[in-house]
């Protein structure tokens, strides 16, 4: 489905669906999509579904709509097209394009037996020797196509420098690296242009004259130069030897040596990203031996060439940069949600309780003030569940394996929640094996992650009127697993439900579930080595079979992970 | 649930006198509601019907209505307690929104309908982004709410039937 993400402004995150044919775009509340912006209007903006695509459509706003940083009235949108629209600044995404393009259902793979699979190969180029095909010059050829094919391959490797970083500082060394080793420069600087100040900041610069230890040479660039490059959108040639009235004289030249420089713009797919700026300078005994003139037109022809590559690399960058940035945004905008609102509700059960005591106390009812109490001491323990759930799951942790009694690690979680599953009228057996030997364990993360899976067996078999809730262990035939299986006859789990029910924050509960004990349960199994595995039938009940590795006191772990550990 | 009641009736059995008669029962069920009744000789209570997920949050309330001589039917779910309010006729109904388990809004506007035709009060526990607005006498108090002036506001939507 097409829509409009935002990348930039207080909205930053959002994803609107464009759902309607005509999906209005504003600051009131009673718009499609509401920009909290207060360079929006009102009713800023409209996109209307216009056959198979989409157009933005300006309505009479104060501030104007820009595609692709020009304003527009009216402008069929294409799919990574950026709209800004006061100072929110979005992409939007087509949905699914007509294309002449067919799908690859009409293309079969053959065998021999087929009549065009009759072919031979003829030549083969491995990846290596292609690579090397604009590089290799041969002595009779023209000077022309050998400069053509040096052009070629200087494209062909900034191609290759700028396709696979996502880290802008790192393109732009790569990119003066590249500039540097093709053109005799002896300065370089690449600036790009802040978003928020539109002005120019130098990242990344380059003296190739610069000896260790030596101070460091203040590099100069006219603004003139820049300004020029920057409204002209031109890539410039300088030298100071032809425009300065005090080279004039020849002597003087002699004397001073010859400044030249290129500065050519990033320009991009939306607009100048930033400037390459590239100097040298020609001592006096270079320009008596006639070696003036270092830059060429081609020099600048192909910097321009290398400085739009390296734009288009820049706003890729830029662009999925924002996007990682709007998204985590929005997963902790989801997180900070949804763990407040289970905060709230225990703190909806701590006032009910305290109101229940307060009761009691006024009335000198004891039963009341227990019933209040019993309410407060659940919600504490409430909130001590979520606050280690949400400590268990933010960070990794290494188990702190001890020799540990799996059967009585168990029986402490069956003990621990046999007043809950009363209360719920569940029958909780426990049905351990009968040899356990011990094994390394970390017991206080597995009470909490068998705690986590026995609550929900609970909970799903609540209110049934028969629920039942088995949890039993055993050691496999090859004492090389342990298994904890908890079992419930309660209305088991939705085949497309069981694949989410480890994905944080799904939670089946309702307002009673946090979505945080199966993922944190499992993380902590993973963290040992093992795993959870869930058999559902819906109607009939779930079996969650946790499995770890059998490790005993003996053997030492070989590396972080108990991952393949064998029981010895 | 607290020991010593009986249950038994349902409460969508049409021997539940209408909400203008005495009541001649102990108490009453309806899958998770439940109504705590007053005996032939007592004059009418007035009865509040609680809709909300949360145990915790009915036994609260339960509690101290209870003591203010207020009958109780209770509802875990939007849709059970939208039968029992259209079966039983409470006086208030007090629904937290978060028994709304589609999450649509269409809760709030079952609820309206529902109360205005049953003639009961209405109190919705939660945010209300689309409440209709045609309707007078509902009230909406956010989450998390203090239990005082929750109450004060049942006691008097009851003094007003």
């Amino acid at each position: 489905m097409a829509s409009l993400f935002v990348i930039q402004g207080r909205d930053q995150g959002r994803r609107f669906d464009l759902e309607q044919e005509t999906v209005s775009i504003g600051r009131d509340n009673d718009n499609v999509v509401q920009l909290h912006d207060c360079e929006v209007s009102r009713n800023h903006a409209e996109v209307r579904r216009a056959g198979d695509g989409y157009v933005l459509v300006d309505l009479k706003s104060s501030n104007g709509c820009f595609v692709n940083t020009t304003q527009i009235e009216e402008q069929p949108l294409s799919s990574g097209d950026r709209v800004q629209i006061g100072r929110t600044l979005m992409i939007f995404t087509g949905g699914e394009e007509a294309s002449s393009i067919g799908f690859a259902s009409e293309v079969d793979i053959v065998g021999q037996v087929s009549s065009v699979a009759g072919s031979r190969i003829v030549k083969a180029i491995s990846h290596e020797e292609g690579s090397q095909l604009l590089s290799q010059v041969d002595a009779s050829e023209s000077p022309w196509l050998a400069r053509a094919r040096s052009n070629l391959q200087i494209m062909y490797r900034t191609a290759l420098a700028v396709s696979h970083t996502l880290d802008i500082d790192q393109l732009l060394h790569r990119i003066m690296d590249l500039i540097f080793e093709w053109v005799e420069a002896d300065r370089g600087c690449i600036m790009l242009v802040d978003r928020q100040t539109e002005a120019l900041l130098p990242k990344v610069s380059c003296n190739r004259r610069q000896r260790p230890g030596q101070e460091k040479e203040r590099l100069e660039i006219s603004r003139t130069i820049l300004d020029y490059v920057l409204d002209q959108r031109e890539g410039v040639r300088t030298s100071d030897a032809k425009e300065d009235q005090r080279w004039d004289a020849a002597a003087s030249i002699v004397k001073m040596g010859v400044r030249e420089a290129i500065c050519v713009p990033m320009q991009g797919r939306y607009g100048i990203v930033g400037v390459i700026y590239i100097d040298t300078y020609t001592t006096p005994g270079r320009i008596i031996q006639r070696h003036t003139d270092k830059f060429s037109d081609e020099h600048l022809k192909l910097m321009i060439a290398i400085a739009h590559q390296a734009a288009l690399a820049v706003e890729d960058t830029s662009y999925y940069s924002a996007m990682v940035q709007a998204e985590r945004l929005a997963a902790m905008g989801q997180t900070i949600a949804t763990l407040s609102h289970h905060v709230k509700n225990i703190l909806q059960g701590i006032r009910g309780g305290s109101y229940l005591i307060e009761e009691g106390l006024k009335g000198e009812d004891n039963d009341i003030v227990r019933k209040g109490w019993a309410i407060v001491d659940k919600n504490q323990e409430k909130i001590s569940n979520l606050v280690m759930d949400m400590l268990t799951f933010s960070k990794d942790r290494n188990p702190d394996l001890m020799p540990s009694d799996l059967n009585e690690l168990v029986a402490d979680v069956v003990e621990l929640m046999s007043v809950r599953a009363k209360d719920a009228k569940v029958a909780l057996e426990l049905e351990p094996v009968t040899s356990m030997p011990e094994f390394m364990l970390d017991p206080e993360l597995l009470h909490r992650a068998i705690l986590n899976v026995v609550t929900n067996a609970i909970d799903a078999c609540e209110h049934s009127g028969s629920g039942k809730v088995i949890v039993s262990t055993s050691l496999s035939d090859d004492t090389e697993s342990l298994q904890i299986i908890v079992a419930d006859n309660g209305g088991g789990i939705d085949e497309e439900d069981v694949k989410r029910i480890f994905s944080v924050f799904e939670s089946r509960k309702g307002a009673r579930g946090t979505g945080l004990g199966l993922p944190v349960s499992q993380k902590i199994f993973r963290e040992h080595g093992g795993d959870i595995l869930v058999e559902s039938t819906l109607g009939e009940g779930s079996r969650f079979i946790l499995t770890l590795p059998a490790v005993a006191p003996s053997a030492k772990p070989p590396s972080d992970t108990l991952a393949g550990m064998k029981f010895e | 649930m607290a020991e010593g009641r009986t249950f038994g009736q349902r409460a969508d059995q049409d021997d539940w006198p209408s909400r203008r008669r005495f009541p001649t029962f102990s108490s009453a069920t309806h899958g998770g509601a439940r109504l705590t009744q007053l005996s032939p000789e007592t004059p009418r209570s007035r009865s509040v019907l609680i809709v909300d997920p949360s145990d915790e949050s009915r036994e609260v309330l339960r509690t101290v209505l209870e003591r203010r001589g207020v009958s109780i039917l209770e509802a875990r779910r939007g849709a059970e307690g939208l039968k029992i309010l259209q079966n039983q006729h409470p006086d208030v109904t007090v629904v937290d929104l978060e028994a709304d388990q589609d999450g649509s809004g269409s809760l709030v506007i079952a609820y309206h309908n529902a109360s205005a035709s049953e003639e009961t009060s209405l109190v919705m526990l939660g945010r209300v982004s689309a409440a209709p607005t045609s309707r007078d006498g509902s009230q909406v108090i956010s989450k998390p709410y203090h239990y005082g002036p929750l109450i004060r506001t049942i006691e008097q939507l009851l003094e007003r039937h």
